[in-house]
C-alpha cells in the first residue's frame, strides 16, 4: 500500500508502506467537555472515575503517564524561529514529540502544520539524536496521567491533562481500546455502541458534561485503516489541540497550543 | 603501466566512530600518490574516477590486463579471508544513504544527519544516524582509533519527508553496495566491504554508477560505551592484525602504504579456494 501523501518528485517516498514499527489494537480517545459554565476540576474527575468503577466487572490494572513535548526550531542565536520567518521558509518549526507509557521503546513526532502533516515513529533514543543536532529546543511539556481499567474485551484509560502540577489540570480524557480486533472499520460500530453505553451511565449518574470524540484526520497524515501506534499519537496530539481550543474563551490556560500549530489552509 | 589499490579501514560503533577521510591510490609507474577526501563534494571524485576509467580502458587493451584483474580480485580474496576468520555467512549490503544538512540559519550550529535505507531486506528499513565531533586531547592522540559519539535510531519510512519538513536539505546521496560479516570476537564485530555509487538523477538507484571504480571501503565496527572504548579498540585492532596480508589499517588521517604482500596473499587465497569467492 502506498502512503496517500507523497512528494511527486521523490520516488523514495513510495518505497514500502507507511507501516508502523509498533502494531497495536484500535483505540478511541475522547475528551470530557464540561457542562457550559462549569470547569474541569478534581471533583469532576473523581465523579467520572467513580462512575466508571461502578461498572460490574471492571478491574483497575494500573496507572499510566504519557508525555508530549512541544519542540520548536531555533536559529543561530538560540532564539525560537518566528512564525513569519518559518512561514516564508516553508519550515515546520513547531512539532510534537510523544512518549507513551505502554510503548517505552518508541517515540513519535507529529507535525500538525497543514503543509507538512507528518507522523514519524522512531526508536526512543531519537530524543538524544534530536538534542544533539542543536536545531530544536523543548518549549514546553504536557502530561496525560491516570488509571487503567479492564472491562471485558475493552481496556480503558481515564486521566487528566496537565502542564507541570498534576493538581492543576485542564482536561479529562478517556481512551477506549478494543482488544479482539485490529481493523478500525470493523471496530467502529462496536466502539460506538460501547461509547453510547458509557454516555448513558454518565448521564444516569448526573456527571455534568459529556464525552466528545477526538477527530484526528488520519487520512490527511497518510495513515491506513489498520490501526497503529501512530494513530494513537495523532489522537493525543489532536486532543491537545482540542483542549487548547476548548479553553480559548478568555480564560487563562496552560495548554498553549496556539492556532498556528494547526492553521486551517 | 599499472596501479594498485590501498584500502583504508573505518571502525565505527555507537560510541567509537572512524570516518573515512582519504582514499589513496598509487600509480606505481610514476610512484605518485593521489588522495581524495570522500567527505568533499563527489564532483571532485568523479573527475578522478574518470581518469581511473581511462586507465582501466588502456589496461584492457594492454597485455598487462591480466595483472590488473588480479588486483581487482583482492576484494574476492578479502571475502575468502573473512569467511575463514569469522565462520559465518556473509550478509549482502545495499544501502541508500541520504546526507541531510540543516538549512540556513537553523540551529545554533550547522548540523548533519544521515538517513540509511537498507534495500537488502525484503521490506526496506530506515535508520537515522548522527555522528558527533571527534574526541580531542592528548589521550585521544595516543589512541590508535578516532573516537566520537554516534546515535542511530530506527525510523518509519517517512523520515525523509519529516526532516525536509523541519528544515533539513538533501546534500548528497549514495548507494553503498557490498557485503558484511557479523560475528563475535571478544566483542560483536561487523566487517563491511562496500563500494560507493552515485545517482545521475535524484533517487535513481537503478542507474547508480561507481563513484570510485575499483576502490572499496573496508569498515570494521564494534559497539562500545564511554567507559570501555579502550578495550573495544584493542579487540578491533587485534582482529585487524589478521587482515595484514591484504590490508593495512590505520587511524583516519594517517596514510597507509600499499601492502607489499597483497598480490601474493590474494592469489594464494584464491588458488586455495579454487578461485571462487563465497
Amino acid at each position: 500500500m502506498v502512503p496517500k501523501k507523497t512528494s511527486p518528485t521523490s520516488p523514495v517516498a513510495i518505497r514500502g508502506t507507511q507501516e508502523s514499527l509498533t502494531m497495536v489494537l484500535p483505540r478511541r480517545l475522547m475528551n470530557w467537555l464540561p457542562k457550559y459554565g462549569s470547569e474541569i476540576t478534581n471533583p469532576l474527575l473523581a465523579e467520572v472515575i467513580l462512575c466508571l468503577e461502578g461498572f460490574g466487572s471492571i478491574t483497575k490494572v494500573g496507572n499510566w503517564l504519557h508525555r508530549i513535548t512541544i519542540y520548536r526550531a531555533i536559529d543561530r542565536k538560540g532564539a525560537y524561529v518566528s512564525d513569519a520567518s518559518a512561514s516564508s521558509r516553508n519550515l515546520g518549526h513547531k512539532f510534537l514529540g510523544i512518549a507513551f507509557h505502554d510503548h517505552p521503546s518508541v517515540y513519535f513526532f507529529v507535525i500538525p502544520l497543514p503543509r507538512h502533516l507528518t507522523v514519524l515513529e522512531a526508536d526512543a533514543n531519537i530524543q538524544i539524536l534530536m538534542s544533539q543536532l542543536g536545531s530544536f529546543k523543548h518549549s514546553s511539556v504536557r502530561y496525560f496521567q491516570g488509571f487503567q481499567y479492564r472491562l471485558g474485551d475493552f481496556q480503558l484509560k481515564v486521566g487528566k491533562c496537565f502542564r507541570s502540577a498534576p493538581e492543576n489540570f485542564r482536561g479529562i480524557v478517556l481512551e477506549i481500546e478494543y482488544l479482539p480486533l485490529s481493523s478500525m472499520e470493523v471496530c467502529r460500530p462496536i466502539m460506538k455502541e460501547f461509547f453510547g453505553i458509557l454516555q448513558e451511565e454518565f448521564s444516569k449518574m448526573s456527571v455534568p458534561g459529556h464525552l466528545i470524540n477526538i477527530e484526528a484526520h488520519f487520512e490527511r497524515f497518510g495513515l491506513q485503516d489498520y490501526y497503529t501506534a501512530q494513530h494513537t499519537a495523532l489522537q493525543y496530539s489532536a486532543c491537545l489541540f482540542q483542549l487548547g481550543v476548548a479553553l480559548r474563551g478568555g480564560k487563562k490556560h496552560d495548554l498553549i497550543i496556539s492556532d498556528c500549530l494547526l492553521r486551517r489552509s | 603501466m599499472m596501479f594498485d589499490l590501498s584500502f583504508l579501514n573505518m571502525c565505527s560503533s555507537r560510541v567509537l566512530e572512524f570516518d573515512l577521510d582519504i582514499i589513496q591510490c598509487v600509480d606505481e609507474s610514476k610512484l605518485k600518490w593521489t588522495s581524495f577526501h570522500l567527505t568533499d563534494k563527489w564532483s571532485a571524485l568523479c573527475k578522478e574516477s574518470l581518469r581511473l576509467s581511462r586507465i582501466s580502458e588502456f589496461l584492457l587493451l594492454n597485455p598487462l590486463y591480466i595483472i590488473r584483474i588480479m588486483h581487482m580480485l583482492h576484494v574476492e580474496a578479502l571475502q575468502i579471508l573473512l569467511q575463514g576468520l569469522c565462520g559465518v555467512p556473509k550478509d549482502r549490503v545495499r544501502v541508500h544513504e541520504f546526507c541531510l544538512k540543516s538549512g540556513p540559519n537553523l540551529g545554533v550550529v550547522p548540523s548533519e544527519v544521515r538517513l540509511l535505507c537498507d534495500l537488502a531486506q525484503p521490506t526496506p528499513t530506515w535508520t537515522v544516524r548522527h555522528a558527533g565531533g571527534a574526541m580531542r586531547g592528548a589521550g585521544a592522540e595516543q589512541l590508535s582509533v578516532l573516537v566520537r559519539s554516534v546515535v542511530e535510531s530506527k525510523v518509519s519510512n517517512n523520515a525523509l519527508r519529516f526532516f525536509y519538513a523541519v528544515g533539513y536539505k538533501l546534500d548528497h546521496e549514495l548507494l553503498k553496495i557490498g557485503f558484511a560479516f557479523r560475528f563475535q570476537r571478544v566483542v560483536p564485530i561487523t566487517v563491511t566491504v562496500t563500494s560507493a555509487n552515485r545517482m545521475p538523477r535524484l533517487h535513481a538507484i537503478d542507474d547508480a554508477v561507481p563513484l570510485t571504480p575499483g576502490i572499496q571501503l573496508v569498515e570494521i565496527t564494534a559497539p562500545a560505551a564511554g567507559d570501555n572504548y579502550n578495550e573495544v579498540a584493542a579487540a578491533v585492532s587485534s582482529f585487524c592484525e589478521y587482515l595484514v596480508p591484504l590490508l593495512h589499517l590505520s587511524k583516519p588521517g594517517v596514510s597507509t602504504g600499499i601492502v607489499p604482500t597483497a598480490a601474493a596473499a590474494a592469489s594464494s587465497l584464491l588458488s586455495n579456494s579454487g578461485g571462487k569467492a563465497i
